[in-house]
């Protein structure tokens, strides 16, 4: 239990920090994109007081997936643009946010890892 | 030997994963005639005997309910295989058992398949095989197409069974109807399966009602009771159906809680939808921009080779020009439509696509569609292509339909330059407004249309959902690259020849007869011959040339309109003529590819060519109206 | 009463099926007299919603679900504001964690006993009180009667 809140903070806090820094460096669109999946974890906060297990891990898990998906688009888009290396273009630089956004997937990926081996284990039914 | 094998099963059961499993990566896409259906064949060799391949649609009954369910029913009664295989998930086999004992009427050669075996594993779930076996009377093999476990033993049992002559003993559905079944088997000829068609006909079924002989009147023997038994066989069959699971399958508790805990976030009363358009911004993203090095990269080449060959001579012209030309634009969209198709694969592969259909269906009913076309519409932003070819999804053959003819008015990105363009020269500082407006207008006449094509073809009926939301799973990424390939191979097929074509004429009709100066052009002298057809909305000639070639691809207009006014600095339009401009290209008619699209996907000239006229004719009374309020106003 | 006017996690049970175009479709994916179905989820404009039939989970619109004649099953709870007056257990609570204690501070938890009188007030171990609609409907509760008759068969 108390290692979900923990948890649940960490992401929390990160995604928004992560939200700011896009925003100030002008990519509002993104910013509003991580401020949407933090929201998912803010969420998961109204699911502590109840008993159901997997709901609480639920916001952790789908919130690590939708981050490590956005960690996963950036760096594939940073690679994609090592081509234009190629034709002389420049390639994509790689801002704190965008660090700072890989590492959280990275951590992300961990969660979900983590989540999986006891999202699996089938849970008694509410009766 | 060849042996021919028909996949039947219900939607979700990993029907398709197991197909390629089968079959690898020799695969044949096509349509079942007549339809828009999509039929997969494939075929590989086991033991010096040829295994033929036919993945079914994915079907919940025999009864003909929908176009899907038709062309399976059809095919096993008309034609049926060798050896079926009906493909149940072991998470969820109650629906497919109660398919099972349907096909087990037509007296076909089946083989039961459990799939998905790892995961009742790990839930725990206990399946007593040989049990099973006695309870069905056909074979039963276990699977995984995750896997790859029992796909050995499937092969195995397949050769087997293709040997066997007896079939399983039909299941009794009580004296009442059984005496009804009798009665009616008279009423069909020797030639077809009376005692199926005589249950399909007490089940209601219009179809069966067509096979009867000439001058058979049922009526009496149907009366009134037809739906109570019509009931009343359904629930023989899901009752044998859980007799046979309650003696063969253990389960633990409910086990199903993690996915409503996943959905629960993502079918969120809040924050449901705003993660779905997060995702889709991604999606988008990914496909067009992060792709864009690779198509910048593939431009230059192309550029470069363009540069080396010149186009002094008519046949340098025409290579570099023409060929070249149209080879590089169909070869620079290869990494976004792969990307494209990667992204969706993937939303599929993993269960999250039926989600999107479930969180927007409310929106689309009143376009009289269902949440399922949202999906393959908004993939129109990005190219229509892709939109008409994501159709093949759609498992309602009127949806198919509609979404396909609706397509080409979704705006896609090839007409972002056509745009930039003409705003930058008449509305400079009005640019964000003037994009939105095109892109409400675009929304706005993708649903008017469907309004109209659902009155005109579908006579207003609306597509009902009852749709199946399946187990979120970990998507395979050799699925996804199995779905990539196929959908990105059969673009650059179509699309790539014809927009090849289409290049190579566009620049026959500018360089012939004088390539010294465009005035003189074939191009343009259709166009001044065209103008008097456009002077209402107050188009030049070489606006109408411009036009001509953008029927080619959108993205040509722009450099079309250069080559016709000598530069984009030339060109003087006023503000109402551009607004009217603009409107009319929104939907003016669909590009060749997307033609080229609509025609393979739907079998038929017929559609391409509805698409067409009503494109121009809409298109038309629109910029009509555009600039007669135009007019008033200004 | 209709399948489309079940609230989100009761279960039911199917009486019966009006005819129509998509009825062969509904029988084919096992909606049939007797079939227990359980509402799991509505989106987010309350239509359509989830299903779960045998182990698939379903999508119905309302106006499919309305051709679906149901009962409630015995033991499944349902909101409170569905009940008359009388003795209920506490089943489930819906909401966050402030409605919970709102709820939980005048006596109303998962496992509790709690009564409803005939002026639709609510009277728990700590008290009687006026609760409001919107805050009653996330109360998921069973008769104690329907308890009782359980007890009894065993």
């Amino acid at each position: 239990m108390k290692s979900v809140t923990i948890t649940l903070w960490i992401m929390l806090i990160t995604s928004i920090t992560i939200g700011i820094g896009y925003l100030f460096e002008d990519d509002v669109i993104f910013g509003i994109i991580i401020f949407i999946f933090s929201t998912v974890f803010l969420l998961g906060f109204r699911e502590l007081g109840k008993p159901s297990y997997s709901y609480r891990i639920a916001h952790i898990y789908v919130g690590s997936i939708l981050i490590a998906m956005t960690a996963g688009y950036i760096l594939a888009s940073f690679l994609f643009s090592l081509v234009n290396l190629i034709i002389g273009e420049e390639m994509m630089s790689l801002k704190i946010s965008d660090m700072l956004l890989l590492l959280l997937g990275v951590y992300s990926s961990y969660n979900i890892y983590r989540l999986r081996k006891t999202a699996i284990r089938p849970e008694k039914k509410n009766n | 030997m060849v042996i021919t094998v028909g996949l039947v099963g219900n939607p979700n059961v990993g029907k398709t994963s197991l197909f390629n499993k089968l079959v690898g990566a020799r695969q044949y896409v096509a349509n079942w005639p007549g339809v828009t259906v999509t039929r997969v064949e494939g075929a590989t060799t086991y033991k010096e005997h040829t295994l033929h391949f036919i993945d079914l649609p994915g079907i919940y009954t025999l009864s003909a309910t929908s176009i899907d369910e038709r062309v399976a029913r059809n095919f096993l009664l008309y034609t049926p295989p060798n050896v079926t295989v009906v493909i149940i998930d072991s998470l969820s086999p109650e629906q497919g058992i109660s398919l099972l004992l349907e096909t087990l009427e037509l007296n076909l050669n089946v083989i039961a398949v459990f799939n998905a075996i790892d995961e009742a594993k790990k839930n725990g779930i206990k399946i007593d095989k040989s049990s099973l076996e006695t309870h069905l009377r056909v074979p039963v093999v276990l699977t995984s197409a995750h896997t790859g476990e029992g796909i050995e033993q499937l092969f195995e049992t397949i050769l087997a069974t293709f040997k066997k002559t007896n079939r399983a003993k039909l299941l009794d559905y009580g004296p009442e109807i059984e005496s009804k079944v009798s009665e009616l088997e008279n009423c069909f000829d020797d030639i077809y399966n009376k005692r199926f068609l005589a249950l399909k006909l007490i089940e209601g079924d219009k179809f069966a009602r067509e096979l009867l002989k000439k001058d058979v009147d049922v009526s009496s023997i149907l009366d009134g009771s037809a739906s109570n038994l019509a009931v009343k066989i359904a629930k023989t069959r899901y009752d044998y159906a859980l007799n046979v699971l309650n003696s063969a399958m253990r389960k633990n508790e409910n086990v199903l809680t993690s996915m409503e805990a996943i959905d629960h976030v993502f079918t969120h009363k809040y924050i449901g939808i705003p993660i779905f358009f997060a995702l889709m911004y991604l999606a988008f993203n990914f496909t067009f921009k992060a792709s864009e090095p690779l198509v910048g990269l593939i431009e230059a080449g192309f550029q470069k080779l363009t540069d080396v060959i010149g186009s002094s001579t008519m046949l340098t012209s025409l290579i570099s020009q023409g060929i070249i030309n149209g080879v590089g634009s169909v070869i620079s969209f290869i990494p976004s439509i792969f990307a494209l198709f990667f992204a969706l694969g993937i939303m599929e592969e993993s269960g999250y696509l039926p989600r999107i259909a479930f969180l927007m269906d409310k929106a689309m009913y009143s376009l009289k569609l269902t949440g399922r076309s949202f999906m393959t519409l908004l993939l129109g932003f990005g190219c229509n292509v892709s939109s008409v070819m994501a159709a093949r999804g759609l498992s309602d053959e009127r949806e198919r339909v509609t979404t396909i003819l609706v397509s080409p008015f979704v705006s896609c990105s090839a007409r972002i330059p056509v745009y930039l363009m003409i705003i930058g020269i008449a509305f400079p500082n009005h640019k964000a407004e003037a994009f939105f407006v095109m892109y409400l207008l675009s929304i706005a006449l993708t649903a008017l249309s469907a309004r109209i094509i659902n009155k005109v073809v579908m006579k207003g009926e609306s597509i009902p959902l009852v749709m199946e939301l399946p187990r979120y799973r970990f998507p395979s990424l050799s699925n996804v690259a199995t779905y990539m390939w196929n959908r990105g191979k059969h673009f650059l097929q179509k699309a790539g020849t014809i927009i090849l074509v289409a290049s190579i004429i566009v620049w026959g009709l500018s360089y012939f007869p004088d390539p010294t100066n465009i005035e003189n052009s074939f191009a343009a002298m259709i166009g001044k011959g065209l103008q008097f057809i456009f002077a209402p909305l107050g188009f030049q000639w070489q606006t109408v040339s411009a036009l001509l070639f953008g029927g080619a691809a959108k993205e040509i207009i722009v450099s079309s309109f250069a080559q016709f006014y000598g530069g984009i600095e030339n060109i003087v339009i006023d503000p109402v003529i551009t607004a009217t401009l603009m409107v009319f290209i929104l939907g003016y008619i669909p590009c060749f590819a997307t033609l080229a699209a609509i025609k393979s996907e739907t079998n038929s000239l017929k559609y391409p060519i509805i698409s067409v006229v009503y494109s121009l004719f809409i298109s038309y009374v629109l910029a009509l109206c555009v600039a007669v309020v135009g007019r008033m106003i200004l | 009463m209709r399948l489309a006017e079940v609230p989100e996690g009761a279960e039911v049970e199917v009486l019966s099926v009006e005819e129509s175009e998509i009825t062969p479709r509904l029988r084919a994916v096992g909606v049939l007299p007797g079939v227990r179905i359980e509402v799991l989820k509505s989106a987010p404009m309350g239509d359509p919603k989830m299903y779960r039939i045998f182990n698939k989970v379903i999508s119905l619109r309302n106006s499919e679900a309305n051709l679906i004649e149901v009962q409630v099953s015995e033991d499944s709870p349902l909101p409170l504001t569905f009940f008359g007056p009388g003795d209920y257990k506490v089943e489930y609570i819906e909401g966050g964690k402030i409605a919970r204690m709102n709820l939980a501070s005048i006596g109303i938890v998962e496992g509790a006993v709690i009564r409803l009188l005939g002026d639709r007030r609510v009277q728990t171990d700590k008290g009687i009180y006026d609760v409001g609609f919107g805050k009653l409907s996330k109360v998921h509760v069973l008769p104690m009667k329907a308890l009782f008759k359980a007890d009894n068969a065993k």
